[in-house]
Order: C-alpha cells, then structure tokens, then sequence
C-alpha cells in the first residue's frame, strides 16, 4: 500500500487559551511512502510525527489537505474502515484479557458477512502470535509478561486483520537497552515477512537508522529530509538534520569562506576544488566525528602540528576499536562545547599534550549557510 | 571442631537472641496506645454484646441474669416486629443496591460524557451526599404526605395523570416502600456517581483508541472494556452498599418518625434501638441478639459477595 499525502495540514488550538495563535503540528505534508517499505518519522519530542501517525490511522482528522492509500483517498474515512493496524507507545493491551483474547479482539468486531467462526478467530490469533513467536504465551495476562514480550502481542493484535498499514508510535522507548536493539531487528524481520508498509514513529535516530529503508527527518511539524538512512547520513540537507543524526553528535564550528576556500578561525581546511563557486560569506560547518583524520609526527605520536585543523586537548578516551580524542575549539558555533573526533586506536595520541591537530575527510565535512542553515558544501 | 564452633558462637547468638526480643517488645510498646483503644472500645464492647446475647433478661442496672442459653434467640426470632424488621430490612436492600449502582453508573457515564459544565453537573450530583439526611428526609415527607389541607406536590402530579390520591407516609405498605426506597437510593446516589466518575475517568484513553483503530462498537467498548476496568469500584460499591442498606435506621426515622413498628417501617437497626432505648425498651439481651442476627446476615452477604468478585475477576 502507498501512502500520499498532499498538503496534509493540522494545526490545534493553543493550550494556553489566552493565546490566539494554533500550534502547528502538520504542515504541508506531501511526500509519498511507497508500498511494502518500513519507514522511520524521526524527530524531537513534539514535532508533530505522533500527529501524524495519528492522521494516517485517523484518531486525528487533519485540518488541511488529503491522505491517499493507494488510489483511495481516506481522509475523510473513519479510523475503523481504514484496515490499519496501530501499534501504541503504551501497547494498550486490555490488562483484564489474556493473550489470546488479546489478539482476538479486533476479529470480534466484525459484523455481518466477515463474521468469523471462533475456530478461525483462534487459527488466525495462533497465525499471528507466531508470526511475533508468542504462541506459548497464549494463556498469560498482560501483566505476566515483560515489557519486551507485551509489544510482540500489541504487535500480533495489529497484524491479526492483516492491515494494508502497519503504524507503530514509538515502538521501543519502553524497553531497555539490550530489548531495545533485539525488537528492532524483530520489527525489521516481522516487515519483511508480511510486506505491510509499515510506519514507525521515533526520536532516537539510532533506532530510525538502523531499521527503516526510508527516513522522514521532521522538525516543528515541518518535513527536513527524506530519504535512506545512509543518504540522509552522508547529505544532510540542513544543519538541523545533521545535528540530529549521528551519534556521538556532528561537530559545529563558526566559519567562512573567503576566495573560494573554507576557513574555521586561521586553519583552511577545503580549497578551492571543494569549494567551488559558492559566494564569499560567513558558515558553520559541521565535521563528522569520524572524519577527523591524525597524522603522527615524530616519534609516531601526535603532538599538534601535523594537520589542518587545530584544537584544544582535553582528553582522550580510549574505547577499545576507537579512540575519542575530545577537543575545544574557539571557533566552536556555542562556546565551551566539547567536540569528539572518533579515531582509530592505532594512533598515538599523547594526553598531555595541550594542542591536537587533524586532517579532515572532505565527504565529511559539510557546510551550511549561516542565515538559512541550508547546505551549501 | 563443630563444637567449638558453636561454643564461640553462642554467646553472639544469645546477645542476638535478646537484642531480638528487645525490639519486639519495642514495637507491642508502640502499638501499646491502639491497642488500648480498640481492646477498650471495640473487642470488649464485642464480646459483651456477644455475652449479653446468651444471657436470660439481662439488668444491666444489677448486671445480673436469670441464666445463660438461646432464650434470647428464640424470643427475637419469633417476635412479629422483628420478623417485619427483617421483611423491611430485605426490601430495601434488594431494591436499592442494584438500582442506585445502576443509576449512579448510567449518571456516571452521562457526566463523563459531557465536555462543558461537567463541574457544575458533578457538584450538582453531589450536593445531596453534603445535606442533612434528617432536613431532607423531612423534605420528601412534605412532598409525599396527605393531609386534611392538601395532598402533597407528588399527588398534585399524579391528579394530573388522573392517579391518586395515594397517602404515601400514612397509607399502604407499598407506598411506604416506594417513598422509602426513592429517599434511600436518592441518599446513596452521590457517593456512588462520585466514586464511579473517578473511577471511569482513570481508564486510560489509549483503549478506548486501540478499541477505535479495531473497529470496535461503542457497546462493545462499554461492556468489554469499560465495564471490566471498573469492575474492582463496582465492587466495592455493591459490597458497602450492602452493608450500609443492611444498617439503615436514621432514613426511616426522617420520614416516618420514631415509632417504626407502628407505621410497620422498622429495619433491624431500628428493632435494635426499640428493644435498647424506645417505649417497649429495657431488654439489653433481645437488642444484642438482634443485633447479632444483623452481623450474621450482613457477614454472609459479604462473603458471598468477595467470592463472586473473585470469581469474575480471575475470569
């Protein structure tokens, strides 16, 4: 099933009501998710994905603009006859039910000629508990059951009418760590096994990476950036976006570009073949912790000469595969902030030293107007 | 080796010993002050009326007995009034538990359903639980009375309808029963609203959104969902309600004054009261062996009650 949006628009009441103004939470949505895709809406915490998850199953109905599954438009069809099947952040598992009647429940609503006989209630509950492998916690009640074991069974209860849309909102910000990497690769495999488009709500990109084939990067209800995770990694079409991608966290300095060349403070780091013709002006730039490069000096340690760029040393943090060489630099874009350069731990880096320097990896580094914060570089 | 083991160890383990007697006599010590009190005024009052209940006309002025049995029993049993009591006692339970749970459900589901004014209509409903039973009381016999200058706002009503007129305070058993299972239910009404507003309003939305998504009917979500969310407060309004019907004495006495046996209104509380405090009192052993059959009734209910609670619950 594709999904379309055009000009999908809602906008609320503001809660303080002695401001007139509506909050946005939607705005103008009009992209398209293609059929049988797992796809990640990523975003901080109230930039409207849960809206619009809740637009797509219609628990909301938007203030602007249509929704298209496929052909059919639907915005103004009622959550139930939408044959979507939701997944909440809560689960909302009938705590007085147990598994079985759990899963069951969404078969026994139907009415007249798709009324179902109990025994096929039952076969297509046991089809969907073991599509999550449930199907010996049949009898258990919801409270019987870790945090893990309940989203498999919400899960089951959304598959159980086989949807044409599989919506999950926030679908692991309720388990820990360990869980949380398993149910991501467990909701990857169940998509790929039932085909079901399948839209999944999250503010951890970590999460919105590593399973989706397509990311929708929102901010203030706005679509920042679409595209496969790896794409949305490596061309980031904003600063926001590439702030909110990547952990550790992309590094901002102040900087400009003055005849053709791009400058942080004294240091140049890209000439003229990467810079191109874009205007002389003022930038951030944004520097991939992994694409800081160390050169050794003499001796092979590093001892902050070598290189095109040169920081602060704070620290260095030796993890095993990678070592974190933690920087300050004055020209960082907020004062005082800690940078981390990630680089191999065959290097030598000699945490007394005041002063570190690198090369850098030109495909990681990215510039961005200082006005608009779109990308320039 | 063993033994010397234990002979190093035995003077710790001794010192423990007492350090441990110690502080449990610590803790009866401040217990000491509650349990005065309850021993004081609750188990020794129990067992008295325990006592008083097998001993034959009773003095409490001599403390003295003529001897011991179930004389007491035998009398109240067979004594016409306390067999009306009991009679009356049922009625009122049978009729106003359910129906009061049920209105206060169904006023519950209206409030909760409501967007604006919902304060107003809450307050409202609960106005009732804050006014005097007596004033009121006396508010529903003006309304339901007859007499010789006029036949009370209900019978106005019922003219209307060509009824009437019906003496609702002096007249039929029936219509005694009717004023006094509305005035009852009426006075019960605002808990019961109270607590199942609260208790509707602490289901979590997110069911009734899940239900939605499922295509589920709205009747579907009140006796699947809604019902069985609530059903611990149902519970808990049935099992006090029948303790509390079973104990009714003061609404009877709103209405219909004092002297119950004579309008054939009495409860059991009420034959209790008489036999202690009213015209025909003064028998201290009949009063504790009717307040005894009280308990043994109002205890089985209860029980019975626990174990259909459990029973639906483990469903």
């Amino acid at each position: 099933m594709r999904i379309k949006f055009e000009g999908l628009t809602k906008r609320f009441p503001n809660r303080n009501k002695k401001i007139k103004a509506e909050v946005v939470a939607v705005d103008n949505f009009t992209f398209e998710i293609p059929d049988g895709k797992l796809v990640g809406l990523l975003g901080p915490s109230g930039c409207g994905k849960s809206t619009a998850l809740n637009l797509i199953c219609g628990l909301e109905t938007p203030t602007e603009g249509k929704i298209f599954f496929d052909d059919d438009d639907v915005t103004d069809i009622p959550a139930e006859n939408r044959g979507v099947g939701m997944v909440f952040q809560s689960y909302a598992l009938y705590p007085h039910l147990n598994v079985k009647k759990n899963i069951m429940f969404p078969l026994q609503n139907l009415k007249g000629d798709q009324k179902l006989t109990k025994e096929v209630m039952e076969a297509k509950a046991l089809e969907a508990a073991k599509i999550v492998q449930i199907e010996e916690l049949m009898d258990r009640k919801p409270n019987e059951m870790s945090g893990g074991q309940q989203q498999r069974v919400a899960i089951a209860r959304a598959l159980v009418k086989m949807p044409r849309v599989l919506l999950l909102d926030e679908p692991l910000s309720n388990l820990d760590a360990r869980l949380r990497i398993q149910t991501r690769e467990e909701i990857k495999r169940i998509q790929n096994e039932t085909e079901i488009t399948t839209v999944f709500v999250t503010h951890d990109q970590e999460e919105a990476m590593s399973i989706s084939d397509l990311i929708v990067v929102m901010k203030d209800g706005a679509v920042h950036q679409i595209g496969k995770p790896q794409e949305v990694y490596d061309q980031p079409a904003n600063l926001f976006v590439a702030k909110f991608l990547g952990t550790p966290p992309i590094n901002v300095f102040t900087g400009k570009i003055k005849n053709g060349q791009l400058y942080i403070g004294e240091d140049m780091l890209l000439g003229k073949d990467y810079v191109k013709d874009v205007k002389d002006q003022e930038v951030f730039v944004g520097i991939r912790p992994e694409g800081f490069v160390l050169r050794e000096g003499k001796d092979g340690v590093q001892d902050g000469k070598n290189g095109c760029f040169h920081a602060e040393l704070l620290a260095v943090e030796v993890m095993g595969r990678d070592t974190s060489v933690v920087f300050s630099s004055a020209d960082s874009e907020i004062a005082g902030t800690r940078h981390r350069a990630i680089v191999s731990s065959d290097n030598n880096v000699d945490p007394e030293a005041k002063k570190v320097a690198f090369d850098v990896n030109p495909k990681k580094v990215f510039v961005f107007s200082k006005e608009s914060q779109e990308r320039l570089i | 080796m063993s033994s010397n083991v234990t002979e190093v160890n035995r003077p710790l383990t001794r010192s423990n010993n007492w350090k441990k007697r110690l502080s449990g006599l610590k803790a009866w010590l401040y217990l000491l002050p509650a349990l005065i009190f309850l021993g004081v005024f609750m188990i020794y009052p129990l067992i008295d009326v325990l006592v008083y209940s097998f001993e034959e006309g009773y003095n409490s002025a001599s403390q003295t007995s003529f001897g011991t049995g179930f004389y007491n029993y035998a009398y109240v049993l067979h004594d016409p009034y306390f067999m009306q009591a009991v009679k009356n006692t049922f009625i009122i339970v049978i009729i106003t538990v359910p129906l009061s749970t049920l209105l206060a459900l169904l006023i519950s589901l209206g409030l909760n359903s409501i967007k604006k004014l919902k304060e107003l209509f809450q307050t409202i409903f609960f106005l009732p639980y804050v006014t005097n039973t007596l004033a009121v009381g006396l508010v529903f016999m003006i309304m339901f009375k007859k007499t010789p200058y006029t036949d009370g706002l209900i019978n106005m009503v019922l003219a209307i309808f060509k009824r009437g007129p019906i003496d609702f305070i002096d007249g039929p058993y029936w219509a005694k029963m009717f004023v006094m299972c509305f005035y009852t239910i009426w006075v019960v009404l605002p808990f019961k609203v109270l607590i199942l507003t609260s208790a509707l309003a602490s289901v979590d939305e997110v069911y009734y959104k899940a239900a939605k998504i499922d295509g589920t009917s709205r009747f579907r979500m009140f006796t699947h969902i809604t019902l069985p969310m609530i059903s611990p407060m149902i519970f808990y309004l049935v099992i006090t309600g029948f303790i509390g019907a079973f104990k009714a004495y003061s609404d009877e006495v709103a209405i219909f004054g004092t002297n119950l046996n004579a309008s054939g209104m009495n409860t059991i509380v009420g034959y209790v009261y008489d036999m202690l405090y009213g015209d025909a009192g003064g028998y201290p052993s009949y009063a504790a062996a009717a307040a005894l059959i009280l308990f043994a009734i109002v205890f089985t209910i209860t029980v019975i009650n626990l174990l259909i609670s459990k029973k639906t619950s483990v469903k």
